[in-house]
């Protein structure tokens, strides 16, 4: 194969299109949280999912639908009454389970599903863990500028921002209403802020082995 | 060959020139074989007659090398001799459905040092009767992946050499050696690791070659042995290394007979071919690409979805033989047949040619053959239970060729047909399977004109080209599908003046519209959900280049060469925003102005 035909055919633009990931002025789902993503024999979890929207404030959203359907564990999903659970299994159900999938014995069995927000508009997929509780994901400590974060955030018009998390989750996203982010998707990244503004600053944790999420959202002004 | 088929070698000087310096090429021979040939031009390489790039046969000295860098500019020279895109190879030797050939010696008759020196490159040729060197610097103009720069000014570079060892009556011993060299790496200042891309290619082919004749009998006897190391990095986790050495050993002998069994001037000729393959692969990477399958071509900094570290060896033997005969005064004959043994899978390929003079430079041909392409492309190595992909080719053409001396008109019409089978297709989720077929047919007609310093040459193709993945599935346009291609070119040669236009006219590649996307949230990523598979076309595609030599006295040459002179950028692809709901085109390269100078000593 040509391998690096095919790389340069899809890096041929210097500027990313617009909107970019961090940016929260635009209809997105920005991360899909289990509560919690580890799940032991009999346990229940909820689902949700912080959304953003052109124009206005995120928003936290459970799910229009929610399902399974290609898992051996399909029934884990519950409608009950107005909202979906998810309802981990007994154990010999998920020792079953273990050896239809060819899991070893202890480890948590992964389960795909899939969930709709606002009637089919945003199409998701996340991962639970069965078998083992975990907790989600601790954002650990958020630093602005060198200070910790405070439950509001105001920094100063056409600055430059250091936005830190760090001792929580390894995986970290950072998304505002204001302004612009560099190396959003580090645990460093830079905030331009530009002109005044009101909006809010998101920061998102994962933990790829607990499948766990966390999030914050700041209102943020930009005077 | 193509080129021998537009420009008959009696015009070698001035026929010659207008196709080494055809305007907007910057002397690259492959891209005005490619044009005047009316390839398709993909991200990948050029598709001829529906097949994929990968199935081009590139040949230097007869013995498959890449040559293509890094932008996908080609590592040849004019003065590497014949260069030519054919689509029926011989009857014997090759199991390509077309090959790209270029042949390092016997290149065009002049003995000098030449310095050559454009705003994009520096070449230094030293040619003699027994001894050529060619070496370039190539600074590739490249756009960087998205908020990063190129942190490394090296240019790319390629080389060509010839030697004779010996020369006699009988026998003439040659070795000639191709090299090419790229470095690519970008950066950002203040950027985390997992933003650093670097590819690195180096690839030399060296060749031996003895030719031996005596009587009726001549033997041509070749080994080569080709290294490869390729190398891309991306990210702290996303890599792709194939290093690969291979080494080849080809003999043919051909026996020219005077008269047997009532056939005049028989000819017939036996070979065989070996080739055996080494490739160290390290790969972490996303799957490979596959025609079948729908891509926007973004690939997710963590996708690690195709893994594989270890050695494969391939081995190919091949063995052929052919007898061309006189069956009439104007009609001659050839038949062959071909048989190539790719690992287990045993294929014989038989073919044929019958020439038919009709009239005084008036020929016809019809030709038909069968093809096979051994599973040895990309991931197509991790699945040893993959069989050959078959191609079948039937074509018959008219023909009217200048006179070795003379002026006048030359044109030339060919329909095809290519039926192909056993394709390798992905059902989706990596596995592989030669379960597609394909159709490939179309009409090929060139006219020129070689008149009182004039050479004007108009080329079209009007092609359909379709796949289908399965025989329960329907059929669908080919990924490289392109109707209607048509070339139009001009050379005025004028006293010390040489003035060359050429138009392009294509229409636009099949693609895959994305109707949506969904959300990944354990890898925050947003994954493009496509509509029907190449249901949309892109636009239309057109340029003009200009070109205008000068030669200042005997031994220096001057040039100014405009691409795309009315900047016409057309879409040849799309790029998307991170969730799919805004894209914007990747476009031709916009107007590019090259000055040159060549000074020969």
């Amino acid at each position: 194969m040509n391998y690096a035909l095919v790389f340069l055919a899809a890096c041929t633009t210097a500027t990313p299109v617009a909107p970019e990931a961090w940016q929260l002025d635009q209809d997105r789902v920005i991360a899909v949280r289990s509560s919690p993503p580890g799940l032991a024999a009999g346990e229940h979890a909820l689902v949700d999912a912080l959304i953003a929207h052109a124009g206005g404030p995120t928003t936290v959203e459970t799910p229009y639908s929610l399902n399974a359907a290609h898992s051996p564990l399909s029934g884990t999903v519950n409608y009950l009454f107005d909202h979906f659970e998810l309802i981990a299994p007994d154990e010999p159900t998920l020792a079953d389970a273990r050896t239809q999938l060819g899991i070893a014995a202890g480890l948590p069995i992964p389960l795909e599903v899939e969930a709709d927000f606002e009637i089919h508009t945003f199409i998701t997929q996340r991962r639970v863990l069965l078998g083992m509780h975990y907790d989600n994901a601790d954002l650990g400590t958020i630093m602005i500028a060198g200070q910790p974060a405070g439950i509001t955030i105001t920094v100063a018009r056409d600055s430059t921002v250091a936005l830190e998390a760090r001792g929580g989750a390894p995986i970290v996203r950072w998304l505002t209403s204001c302004g612009e982010l560099v190396d959003s998707a580090e645990p460093d990244a830079v905030l331009h802020t530009g002109t005044p503004c009101t909006g809010e600053l998101v920061v998102v944790g994962r933990d790829p082995m607990t499948t766990g999420t966390g999030w914050r959202v700041s209102p943020l002004t930009v005077e | 060959m193509a080129v021998a088929w537009f420009a008959p070698s009696a015009h070698a000087d001035e026929l010659r020139d207008a196709l080494e310096r055809a305007p907007g090429t910057v002397g690259d021979p492959v891209a005005v074989t490619a044009e005047t040939a009316l390839a398709v031009l993909t991200p990948e390489g050029l598709s001829v007659d529906g097949a994929m790039p990968y199935e081009i046969r590139t040949l230097v000295d007869g013995f498959e090398t890449p040559i293509f860098h890094l932008d996908g500019r080609s590592a040849l020279t004019w003065w590497g001799g014949a260069q030519g895109l054919d689509r029926e190879p011989g009857v014997g030797r090759s199991n390509g459905v077309a090959q790209l050939d270029t042949t390092t010696t016997w290149p065009r008759e002049w003995n000098a040092a030449a310095l050559t020196l454009t705003t994009v490159d520096a070449q230094l040729a030293y040619n003699t009767p027994g001894r050529r060197v060619v070496a370039r610097a190539w600074w590739p103009r490249l756009t960087a992946p998205a908020n990063l720069e190129r942190t490394d000014l090296w240019p790319h570079f390629d080389g060509q050499g010839a030697v004779y060892l010996v020369s006699s009556r009988h026998l003439v011993v040659c070795a000639t050696l191709f090299a090419m060299v790229d470095h690519e790496a970008y950066d950002a200042a203040a950027a985390h690791p997992d933003h650093h891309v670097a590819s690195n290619r180096s690839t030399t082919r060296a060749t031996f070659e003895e030719i031996y004749r005596r009587g009726a009998w001549t033997e041509v006897f070749s080994q080569s042995v080709l290294t490869d190391d390729d190398r891309h990095d991306v990210g702290t986790v996303q890599h792709h290394h194939d290093s690969r050495v291979s080494l080849d050993s080809r003999n043919e002998l051909v026996r020219a007979l005077r008269a047997v069994a009532g056939l005049a001037k028989l000819a017939v000729k036996i070979g065989a071919e070996a080739n055996i393959t080494r490739h160290d692969l390290s790969i972490s990477d996303a799957r490979d690409p596959h025609e079948d399958i729908p891509t926007t071509g973004i690939v997710a900094p963590d996708d690690l979805s195709h893994r594989f570290d270890g050695t494969i060896w391939t081995t190919d033997l091949g063995a052929w033989t052919s007898a061309t005969a006189q069956l009439a005064s104007n009609v001659r004959a050839t038949t062959g047949l071909r048989a190539d043994a790719f690992g287990t899978d045993v294929a014989v390929q038989p073919r044929g040619e019958l020439d038919v003079d009709v009239a005084d430079h008036v020929s016809a041909r019809l030709a038909a053959g069968a093809y096979r392409r051994a599973p040895e492309h990309a991931d197509e190595l991790e699945h040893t239970e993959l069989h050959p992909e078959r191609a079948s080719r039937v074509a018959f053409g008219v023909g009217r060729w200048l006179a070795r001396t003379s002026e006048g008109a030359f044109a030339n019409a060919a329909v095809y047909y290519v039926d192909r089978t056993n394709l390798v297709e992905d059902d989706g989720t990596g596995k592989l399977a030669n379960t597609g077929r394909g159709t490939t047919y179309g009409v090929h007609g060139t006219l020129g004109l070689y008149r009182d310093h004039w050479f004007a040459l108009a080329a079209l193709v009007l092609e359909h080209s379709d796949r289908q993945q399965s025989p329960t599935m329907r059929t669908r346009p080919f990924e490289y599908d392109q109707p209607v291609r048509l070339d139009l070119r001009v050379t005025r040669f004028l006293g010390a003046w040489q003035l060359g236009a050429h138009f392009s006219l294509r229409e636009g590649l099949p693609y895959t519209r994305v109707a949506g996307a969904h959300y990944d949230s354990d890898r925050d990523v947003y994954l493009p959900d496509f509509a029907t598979l190449y249901a949309e076309r892109l636009p239309w595609q057109h340029q003009l280049d200009l070109r205008v030599d000068r030669s200042l006295g005997s031994h220096l040459r001057a040039y100014l060469d405009i691409a795309n002179v009315y900047d016409h950028r057309a879409a040849i692809g799309w790029d998307y925003n991170f969730n799919f709901t805004e894209r914007r085109a990747i476009t031709a390269p916009e107007i590019l102005p090259t000055v040159g100078l060549r000074g020969e000593l």
